[in-house]
């Protein structure tokens, strides 16, 4: 299945486009997620990862090492990347 | 909002945190400190310091780190606050503010490695003598060397700060306590992330050490803009719940906080979608099920504030400006259509009063932020001459606009370096006429008839009149027989190119000082005075307007012009009976004001009106105040009406005019000339005498 891009900035405006596209991928196999890319998170952005994560079969999140030192500073590099990293 | 608006807003908070820490600074040299000055300065510090590590400016964030432990100590009474340590202390600051500026202008940092040092030092010498602190007794400190800088990367650097924290903090596990947090959907708007500010309480020593992210739904259902996650963060023993409350404070309530470890989380206030799956399956719900509603979230901090951007509130102060003229058009219009006691028109008079106040009310600022440089001023001024100088301040609070503000820094400034380089006397001196060996200088500032009063004033030897005249004369400026006033002779110190220093310094005395002050207070709308006392001191007072844009005024008839006479120098206005008025020599007239004579101003012949009434029985007087010539009154036709105006620049849209300050649009279009009732009063007053004279 396609891979979703984050984009380098993910502020609200990029959730906001994100969001109606996390839906539509939803399918029988995990999202893939590319946030190899991203450079800037928000909460926004972490809460609609999360949302992925716990919907139908799951996601997998490929993250930048911006990605992953917010993950971590937020107590959720776990939650978010772990057991099936892609 | 962009990191780059972001980081401004951290630069700006900076200079408000320099300024809170040089107040407490200042209290602690006066000896007036108490635990909440010692906090506020460590806030102030340490909020710099939380910045400087989320937008990576690596060496700023090192020296605050070094400072903040020092402080830290100070304020839990390990480290006792004794004169040196002040100095120290005030020189860290002063390093502090090149560091921000650096960081700010993306310079190079300044040297700080020896200060860094002098700090560790400071800290280290009293934790050793301290039995309460926890460093081991035996084991070799790690921490009291000076932070390199400049090898350390910015993940590796923020690594290094913790480790020594945790090292410092080692033996006393103890020591962290609890925080939890909860961002709402406010948190998120407007450019607010919560994530910054969860790194701040990071880059301060704090760690998560859970987040619940419990409530997130699925996909379906989820609105990312709500606020679902929940922080338990430990943080240090050193940071304080104000300190935690500060970095929140411009979230409000927006972020749910709950301190300490038995608190529970703070309800979150998830507004439902209207997808009927709204409440999600929650793994974790023995988290959030003792924050349901148990505890509301802390108060909002006081004083809410937010931050404007200058040319918003200057399109507004425009529009006001010309809903003042516009409000006076209508006024013009009903009044001819015989409506001019419409009750509805004095309400929209009242309105546009309210709103223009308002408005300048938001650009006003108080003086303080001026002030609060001062003293780093002195210290570097101490330094370069030698004089030791006592700074007595009053009159901080009050407010003027913030043009006005930003614009007086550089006068004062020439004034401040001209007090110390020129007013006070060497050690030497003072002691022998008498004074104490330290000299004071006392700054002011109130607010008095609508407009602001700023004095300067040294205790020094006061203006060497008789030095002052002989450098005019051999400058040029004044014939060597010219026969001045005392006053006069001391106005002469604005005159361009005068300096009476007996040796150029680098502070003062390049003769360019004086006359450039004198004309950006002008620029200003305001004027400059001095009073000057031979042995006992000199003071420079600076009158300046509270706004550079709307005023009140006396719409006057002068011949076939209108003009507008500001309503800050009118006393009071007669028609003055036919002994009221007295010759004076061959043309002046004075005005006998129950039993006092003031000079006649026939306004028409000073400004070259045509068809203008010459006797002062013809006309109505106005009684003015000025600064340097005390009363006069002004000789007009007749008064037509008192109100607002809009104060439009002659300089900018024509060129300066003498005794015209500036131009008006009054309510029939037409334009009409501020007088500028100083310059018109002395230039008049002068002539007078010269007439005489002659």
């Amino acid at each position: 299945m396609a891979t979703i891009q984050l984009p380098p900035r993910c502020d609200r405006a990029a959730v906001a486009a994100l969001l109606p596209e996390f839906r539509a991928a939803q399918g029988n196999e995990p999202l893939r997620i590319d946030g190899s890319a991203c450079q800037q998170a928000g909460q926004a952005l972490l809460q609609l990862l999360l949302s992925a994560r716990r919907t139908g079969a799951g996601a997998v999140i490929a993250a930048s090492g911006a990605l992953r030192e917010t993950a971590r500073m937020a107590g959720l590099e776990a939650a978010l990347l772990e057991g099936g990293e892609a | 909002m962009t990191s780059e608006e972001i980081q401004a807003i951290f630069f700006a908070e900076c200079e408000e945190s320099l300024a809170a820490a040089e107040a407490g600074l200042a209290a602690c040299k006066a000896g007036t400190e108490d635990a909440d000055t010692i906090n506020a300065i460590f806030r102030a510090v340490h909020s710099i310091k939380g910045g400087a590590g989320a937008f990576g400016h690596v060496a700023l964030q090192a020296f605050t780190h070094t400072y903040e432990t020092l402080l830290s100590d100070v304020r839990e009474g390990t480290v006792a606050i004794t004169p040196p340590l002040t100095e120290l202390m005030l020189r860290a600051l002063d390093t502090l503010s090149d560091h921000v500026s650096a960081a700010q202008e993306g310079t190079a940092p300044p040297a700080d490695a020896a200060l860094l040092a002098e700090l560790t030092a400071a800290q280290a010498a009293h934790a050793g003598a301290a039995p309460a602190l926890e460093t081991p007794a035996s084991a070799p400190v790690p921490a009291p060397t000076p932070v390199p800088a400049s090898a350390a990367a910015d993940q590796g650097f923020d690594l290094d700060l913790d480790a020594l924290l945790d090292d410092l903090a080692a033996p006393a596990p103890a020591a962290e306590w609890t925080l939890r947090l909860r961002p709402h959907a406010g948190a998120m708007v407007n450019g607010g992330e919560p994530l910054l500010m969860l790194r701040e309480l990071v880059s301060a020593g704090g760690r998560v050490s859970e987040c619940d992210w419990s409530l997130v739904p699925e996909l379906d259902a989820l609105d990312p803009f709500q606020g679902y996650l929940g922080w338990t963060l430990c943080l240090p023993a050193d940071m304080t719940e104000a300190a935690v409350a500060e970095i929140f404070e411009f979230a409000g309530d927006d972020c749910g906080l709950a301190f300490g470890g038995d608190a529970p989380f703070p309800p979150a206030r998830i507004v439902a979608p209207p997808a009927p799956a709204a409440v999600p399956a929650a793994p974790g719900a023995a988290n959030p099920a003792p924050c349901a509603a148990t505890q509301p979230p802390p108060a909002p901090p006081a004083g809410q504030s937010i931050r404007i951007d200058l040319p918003k509130l200057d399109r507004l102060i425009d529009a006001v400006g010309e809903l003042v003229i516009a409000q006076a058009m209508l006024a013009q219009r009903l009044g001819s259509d015989g409506a001019s006691a419409a009750e509805e028109l004095a309400l929209i008079e009242t309105l546009t009063r309210d709103i223009q106040e308002s408005a300048m009310a938001i650009r006003a600022q108080p003086i303080g932020s001026v002030f609060s440089r001062v003293p780093r001023i002195l210290r570097e001024l101490t330094q370069s001459t030698g004089k030791h100088v006592r700074l007595e301040v009053s009159g901080e609070a009050t407010e003027l606009d913030k043009t006005v503000i930003e614009r007086l820094g550089e006068p004062l400034t020439h004034l401040i370096r001209n007090a110390v380089d020129h007013g006070i006397e060497p050690a030497d001196r003072r002691l022998a006429a008498g004074k104490s060996a330290e000299g004071t200088l006392r700054l002011s500032a109130e607010q008095r008839s609508g407009r602001i009063l700023i004095r300067v004033e040294d205790d020094g030897a006061g203006i060497d009149r008789a030095r002052v005249f002989a450098k005019a004369v051999e400058k040029g400026l004044i014939a060597p027989d010219a026969q001045l006033s005392g006053e006069e002779i001391d106005l002469l110190i604005f005159a361009p190119g005068f300096s009476t220093a007996q040796q150029v310094s680098n502070i003062s005395g390049r003769g360019v000082g004086m006359d450039v002050v004198r004309q950006n207070v002008k620029d200003l709308g305001g004027r400059i005075t001095i009073e000057s006392v031979a042995g006992k001191g000199t003071a420079f007072v600076l009158t300046l307007p509270l706004t550079l844009a709307i005023s009140d005024g006396m719409i006057v008839n002068v011949g076939d012009q209108t003009m507008v006479v500001p309503l800050a120098h009118v006393i009071e206005s007669l028609r003055p009976a036919p002994g009221d008025v007295k010759g004076l020599g061959a043309r002046r007239q004075m005005l006998n004001v129950r039993g006092r004579f003031i000079p006649v101003v026939p306004l028409g012949r000073e400004l070259g009106a045509a068809g203008c009434r010459e006797y002062p029985e013809q006309g109505v007087l106005i009684v003015v105040d000025t600064e340097a010539h005390g009363q006069a009154a002004l000789l007009v036709d007749s008064i037509s009406d008192q109100r607002q105006f809009v104060i439009k620049s002659l300089d900018t849209h024509y060129r300066q005019v003498e005794g015209v300050a500036g131009a008006t649009i009054l309510g029939d279009g037409r334009v009409a000339l501020i007088l500028d009732v100083d310059g018109l009063v002395a230039r008049s007053v002068a002539a007078g005498q010269l007439r005489e004279a002659a």
